[in-house]
């Protein structure tokens, strides 16, 4: 059934030049998805140098040796296929759905750019993109209602040089003064084969498939070994672990918005680890779907927000577990986040009850299923999790994993990790508000 | 052989595709059925009735009453019809569109029958009780004070109330101020019997479906023919209406809507005007037209806006259809200084594909595009379901996706050119612009010399109330 990875079904072969190249088959539409993972994204920007990554991402489309600018999209698009890319904190990524009979394009494609790319690089592409790229942190950010809370979030929950303490955008300053001889820096530390995973899912036969991504990337160079030893780098920072608080820290930020939103966070174990699964559990509890706690309560009962949400990130090192909600128009900033600090407050006092952690289970093993149903969708998760925990089958253990978190000891380890007390949060109000009860805090 | 990476590799054709078979089980409402083999299902009652229906004066009254369907029945209150669709791993919603409304559940398919019938529950058991609807209200209240300060959304209500002067779809879809809090119970569940006794709606499934599901399906069709459609002591029409909107006499001149934003980092371009239905020939070549304008990443409104001035992170042109008139759409966000430029870059771009034929390369890549990605989009059951609505809503024949794709396969530059022709009025479009006044006023020369039209807007407050009529 394609809702799930099978083990079995999974081709997983490395290349002599270090790619990791993962096969799929899947034959139940004549498509093809091909996904390449760098491991680099935004915790890799060198100093002042923040959203290189992500502005590296979109040099990725303006041409290689043999690929004209624009020509990737050109070529993808007029054979019926779509592409794109995607930057994160922890890793780049680069994908095509494709019909199955241009698989061979979309290997060209690819490897040109990861072996050909640096002949290509020219100052006229870079400050092209320097302003496309401006325009999208104006268009998703800085002109958007709210756009500066969660950049806010980050420094305060990741401070003192964290790399995940700074927008996977970047800052506008930095983006503006990238030059042409970082962009190259950045490509020839990073964009290496053995930095890299190669996921194929789709209408193909594998040793064929694996016979023409042999033919493609197998002659690329080595180039660099792509780690970059971070702790090197940003001395007394602990990646996995930043310094856990004794005190909530609060940031107030006074913006053109007509109501207030509240958003409180955490930072907890990474990716896939114990406590994220668990935190995981805890987070639907309290916001997934109308039966949550806080849904319940700040919502329906005591209508101090119309929404709230809670997330735990799929990031590598250390993960944000975030609660947001957003208050009625004539509630302010501190009656809800106290709310929340209430439900939270009660939860761990109690714990979650045997009849809610079901309810999210049940919701969470439909969610696996509908976040499976594409090609697409299996790709991205075969070459996450290869990428993160060098395990590409991790996703056929999901709901024993899910399973196994929801123990009550579990649980309660989860809960310890977001006290109120050590409690990150940014709430952002109207400035039309009165200032007296704007909800500032400390 | 030695790879040559200079010259890139051949693709061979598409194959053919298996569109999705649909089956129309005898039911008491109209039941059609999409077999997909995933172990999930995903099931949509929906009815021809929607936020064009209401009256100005009543704006928000009827999406209001689809919020609250699944608010709590005669049953059981909301808190427990939610427990019951989440502890199935299921989940349910509602939404009201222009011309059509909802109610929804999906999750695992070995629950269908269970999730069905809690549809059918909700949909003619529900209780708009007056502390629900007091709730929803404030929430809908607070979605029009949000609108207001979103620069895109701004945007996008700005552009309507230039397309549909003094009608309902000027206003926001949420409804205005006043017309929400006029709203009591009675008239929310006057509002959704109306509705349902007018149509009994349509059953829209898709997923792993055996003989079991479709039983509880035709059974839910009975109980929603009785509680639904006849509520109300429905008519049973089921097919599109009939009539012809009136199309907007095309003015002569652009008209450029600025909407203040004094502090806008960015200003939020819109552009459109009316354009052929949907049903009227030539539907092939419109699709193409709209495509390369504005449909892909390669678009000319993209690699001009984009990849060549660098004002953008994206622009992007579509046809947007209701089921008697359809609009061409234009969105963007551009650097501010940028804002005129972008606007005649827009301009020029829709004059000169109807002065200059596509050529044939272009036309070719636009037409592999959209054939393309048919199969890309009916991966996922919302997607194949969003289909079955979309050929619902327009009274489309079931084997409408291949009649579409045969139609695209014969489009030539020159039909193209005739499309460009009928469907692209530059002289006639509405154009917004929200963002900082001042800054804009400085592009209004720039502006002007293409032959628009200014009108300002202090700000976006009057469009949530209908107040802006610009004829």
């Amino acid at each position: 059934m394609t809702c799930t990875i099978d083990p079995a079904a999974l081709l997983d072969r490395r290349l002599d030049n270090g790619l990791r190249v993962l096969l799929l088959a899947d034959h139940r539409l004549p498509l093809v998805a091909i996904d390449v993972w760098y491991h680099v994204g935004s915790r890799h920007d060198p100093p002042g140098r923040t959203g290189l990554a992500h502005l590296f991402e979109h040099m990725l489309f303006q041409g290689s040796a043999n690929v004209g600018p624009n020509e990737h999209f050109a070529r993808v698009q007029q054979v019926g296929g779509v592409a794109n890319g995607s930057t994160w904190y922890d890793r780049t990524n680069y994908y095509e759905t494709l019909p199955a009979g241009a698989l061979e394009l979309g290997l060209w494609l690819e490897s040109d750019r990861m072996g050909f790319l640096l002949e290509a690089l020219d100052q006229d592409k870079l400050e092209l993109q320097r302003g496309v790229v401006s325009n999208e942190r104006r268009q998703r950010v800085d002109n958007q209602p709210y756009g500066a809370a969660s950049e806010r979030l980050n420094e305060l929950l990741y401070p003192d040089g964290h790399p995940y303490g700074w927008p996977v955008i970047g800052r506008m300053e930095d983006i503006q003064a990238a030059t042409l001889e970082d962009t190259r820096s950045f490509f020839a530390t990073h964009y290496a084969p053995r930095n890299a995973t190669l996921a194929l899912v789709g209408d193909f036969e594998p040793a064929v498939a694996l016979e023409a991504v042999g033919r493609y990337f197998g002659d690329l160079p080595e180039q660099a070994d792509g780690a970059v030893d971070l702790e090197a780098r940003l001395p007394g920072v602990d990646v996995q672990r930043p310094a856990r608080r004794n005190a909530p820290e609060h940031a107030l930020l006074v913006d053109e918005v007509a109501t207030a939103r509240v958003s409180l966070a955490w930072s907890v174990d990474g990716y896939a680890s114990e406590l994220w699964f668990s935190s995981q559990i805890v987070a639907a509890v309290l916001a997934e779907g109308k039966a949550s706690r806080l849904e319940q309560r700040l919502v329906r009962q005591l209508e101090l927000a119309t929404s709230v949400n809670a997330y735990v990130l799929p990031t590598e090192c250390c993960a944000t577990f975030a609660i947001t909600a957003s208050a009625r128009p004539d509630v302010c900033a501190e009656r809800v986040r106290a709310a929340i600090e209430e439900v939270i407050e009660e939860l761990r006092r109690d714990g979650c009850e045997p009849s809610e952690v079901e309810r999210v289970l049940a919701c969470a093993r439909a969610d696996h299923r509908w976040a499976l149903q594409t090609i697409q969708a299996r790709a991205d998760a075969i070459a996450r999790d290869a990428t993160y925990l060098d395990d590409p089958t991790h996703l056929a253990s999901f709901e024993q994993r899910l399973a196994e978190a929801a123990g009550e000891a579990r649980l309660r380890s989860a809960l310890r990790e977001i006290d109120p007390q050590a409690a990150v949060g940014v709430s952002v109000v109207p400035k039309s508000a009165d200032p007296g009860t704007r909800g500032a805090s400390t | 052989m030695k790879l040559d990476r200079a010259v890139a590799p051949a693709v061979s054709p598409p194959e053919e595709l298996a569109l999705p078979r649909l089956q129309r089980p005898e039911a008491a409402v109209e039941l059609v059925v999409c077999h997909d083999p995933r172990p999930l299902v995903h099931c949509t009652w929906v009815l021809r009735h929607g936020g064009a229906d209401e009256t100005i004066a009543r704006a928000g009254e009827f999406p209001l009453a689809v919020d609250l369907l699944d608010e709590g029945t005669r049953r059981r209150p909301g808190e427990r019809l939610t427990r019951a669709v989440e502890e199935l791993g299921g989940e349910m919603s509602t939404a009201c569109g222009w011309h059509s409304s909802l109610l929804r559940v999906a999750g695992p398919s070995e629950v269908a029958a269970r999730l069905v019938r809690l549809l059918v529950e909700a949909a003619t058991e529900s209780e708009f009780a007056a502390r629900d609807l007091e709730r929803v209200r404030r929430a809908r209240l607070a979605t029009l004070a949000r609108l207001e300060a979103n620069p895109g959304a701004c945007a996008d209500l700005a552009l309507d109330a230039l397309l549909f002067p003094g009608r309902r779809e000027a206003l926001p879809l949420t409804g205005t101020v006043a017309g929400l809090e006029a709203v009591d119970g009675d008239d929310a569940r006057s509002a959704w019997q109306g509705a349902a006794g007018r149509s009994p709606g349509t059953l829209l499934v898709v997923g792993a479906l055996d003989r079991p599901e479709i039983d509880a399906l035709v059974a839910a069709s009975r109980e929603l023919a009785d509680g639904g459609a006849g509520i109300a002591g429905g008519t049973g029409a089921t097919g599109p209406p009939g009539r012809e909107e009136a199309q907007e006499p095309l003015r002569q001149r652009p008209v450029v809507l600025l909407v203040d934003r004094p502090h806008a980092k960015q200003t939020e371009l819109r552009l459109g005007h009316a354009a052929p239905p949907r049903a009227a020939a030539g539907r092939a070549g419109r699709r193409i037209l709209v495509t390369l304008l504005g449909g892909k990443f390669t678009s000319r409104l993209n690699l001009r806006l984009r990849e060549t001035d660098g004002a953008t992170y994206g622009v992007s042109a579509a046809l947007v259809d209701r089921p008697h008139a359809s609009h061409l759409v234009v969105s963007s966000a551009v650097e501010t200084t940028s804002a005129a430029r972008s606007v005649r870059g827009v301009l020029e771009e829709m004059e000169r594909l109807r002065t200059e034929p596509a050529t044939a390369s272009e036309v070719s890549d636009s037409r592999g595009y959209i054939a393309g990605v048919v199969p890309y989009r009916l991966q996922t059951l919302s997607g194949l379901a969003a289909q079955l609505q979309i050929q619902w809503l327009f009274g489309e024949a079931d084997d409408q996706l291949r009649s579409d794709l045969e139609d695209l396969a014969e489009v030539e530059p020159a039909e193209v050119l005739e499309a460009a022709r009928s469907t692209l009025a530059p002289g006639a479009a509405r154009v917004v612009l929200v963002g900082p006044l001042a800054q804009l006023r400085g592009q209004a020369a720039e502006l002007r010399e293409l032959g628009c039209e200014l009108v300002e807007l202090a700000s976006a407050g009057p469009l949530l109330a209908g107040d802006v009529v610009v004829g």
